[in-house]
């Protein structure tokens, strides 16, 4: 397991307080965009690709302090564009240590080595670095020769200043299993603490449309990858929401769980879709129509998506929300993720529109105050 | 992707347009700077971020400040900045990363 226990004690403390409250919507990741601008213009990503003046927009560190207090949640994770870009990330990342919240700094790491100054290693932050595969499949990803050594180098050079560092991947359509694997050895072998992986989604804003998995090529994939996986894989992430990728199990949406903060305010659900905006968290969380979202929903937007964003929030709440879910977690993480067999052509059957997923019903009524 | 292509630089769509409403629609997805023409004669130029059916929310281009306009007070909208994304999708940059190659080699 790739999780501190201090940082899973705040988050498990964290859901049974929101589950006691009765609190259904409560979010469990922050993604805190500060910018846009990026030092990479990646084919997967429709992110950046944004008018100059907008791209020298960026969000102050009072107006990342407001988002976060507003949200609550325990965790705040800091894509963009690239946060090391931001003129004021130290002021941000330190405020963000001070309010005690576990904090993913998602960085290409191509200035990671040069910016380490900036910051003291600390329980509350880890970087978050974006490898999409072995150098021949990441700097195709990133569309820059170079870039995988350049990682590397600021993986290396983060553990040696004693930083936690974990790994961000994005799977995309034509992902080698095999090359996946050596991969994860890859990783590994450098030392990061835990990897984080997920299939892309073909959000229309991308411009690399045709590379992104359906559900079924999803389980086939993550099957193949995660059939025997190697006892020394470390995963930053749920490994009921890895089962979830291989289908031994299935999750709905939980799209409140990864609200999204950026210059252009709340961004309604969900991120990958871009409906726009509101101006503050609780008109987020109350007026959208959050039955009209996730793979039940009928939403065809919905229909092949598997991204973590929205399906780990789930795979966390059935943790602590149900026994079953516990101790499902503590089994896959003891013994390893429990996956069917490459060959297998047994898939999870989806729950129809007006039927309910175990996951509405836990198994342990908390009682509300 | 077809109906956003429709709506690229140099369009104009306006208010009495049968396609009005859809061009709003690409006006908001479209990853460029766009220029509102008001019924009082005033323009805005500038990136359209957010809708309602009342309201259009957009950075103007020469402004650090949000600006909202009613979408009753809109005559035109011109889409009069250059598409971001024209041009960048996978297949482009490998076509691109080929001819580079290709040109490398000879």
């Amino acid at each position: 397991m790739g999780v501190p226990i201090s940082q899973m004690w705040t988050v498990a403390s964290y859901v049974l307080k929101q589950k006691w409250k009765g609190n259904k919507h409560y979010p469990l990741v922050l993604m805190l965009e500060p910018l846009f601008r990026c030092n990479l213009s990646c084919a997967g990503c429709g992110k950046i690709q944004y008018p100059e003046h907008v791209l020298k927009r960026r969000l102050s560190p009072e107006e990342c302090f407001r988002a976060v207090e507003e949200c609550e949640a325990p965790m705040v994770s800091i894509p963009g564009g690239e946060p090391l870009l931001h003129p004021e990330i130290k002021e941000i990342v330190e405020g963000l240590v001070a309010r005690k919240k576990y904090i993913y700094l998602c960085t290409n790491a191509i200035l990671l080595k040069s910016k380490l100054d900036l910051f003291k290693p600390s329980k509350f932050l880890s970087f978050s670095i974006h490898m999409d595969g072995l150098e021949k499949e990441h700097d195709e990803a990133v569309c820059r020769d170079g870039v995988f050594k350049k990682a590397v180098e600021g993986i290396q050079e983060a553990l040696k200043r004693g930083f936690r560092v974990t790994t961000n991947t994005t799977l995309f359509e034509g992902a080698q299993p095999e090359r996946v694997r050596l991969f994860f050895d890859e990783m590994m072998r450098l030392g990061v603490e835990g990897m984080m992986v997920s299939p892309g989604y073909s959000y229309p804003k991308a411009p690399d449309q045709n590379h992104f998995l359906e559900r079924q090529k999803t389980y086939q994939l993550f099957r193949k990858i995660l059939s025997q996986a190697k006892k020394s894989w470390r995963f930053n992430q749920s490994p009921l929401f890895l089962e979830y990728l291989a289908g031994a199990r299935h999750f709905e949406c939980t799209p409140w769980g990864n609200p999204t903060y950026n210059v252009f305010g709340w961004q309604k659900p969900c991120y990958l879709l871009q409906e726009g905006y509101v101006a503050s968290f609780s008109e987020l969380i109350n007026t959208t129509s959050w039955d009209e979202y996730g793979q039940k929903s009928g939403n065809p937007s919905c229909a092949n998506c598997m991204v973590h964003c929205g399906h780990e929030p789930t795979a966390v709440d059935y943790t602590f929300g149900s026994w079953r879910g516990f101790w499902a977690t503590v089994k896959a993480s003891l013994f390893g993720v429990k996956v069917p067999i490459p060959e297998s052509k047994v898939f999870p059957i989806l729950p129809k529109m007006e039927e309910k997923s175990e996951i509405d019903e836990p198994e342990i009524k908390v009682a509300n105050a | 992707m077809l109906e956003t292509q429709k709506f690229k630089e140099g369009v104009i769509v306006c208010r009495e347009d049968v396609d009005f409403e859809e061009g709003l629609g690409a006006a908001v997805d479209y990853r460029g700077d766009i220029t509102l023409e008001l019924r009082d004669g005033g323009q805005i130029e500038g990136f359209l971020f957010n809708a309602n059916s009342e309201r259009l929310d957009l950075f103007p281009k020469n402004s650090p400040q949000k600006q909202s306009v009613m979408i009753s007070d809109v005559n035109s909208i011109v889409f009069s900045g250059k598409d971001e994304a024209a041009g960048k999708s996978w297949d482009d940059w490998i076509k691109k990363r080929e001819e580079k190659k290709n040109h490398r080699e000879m």
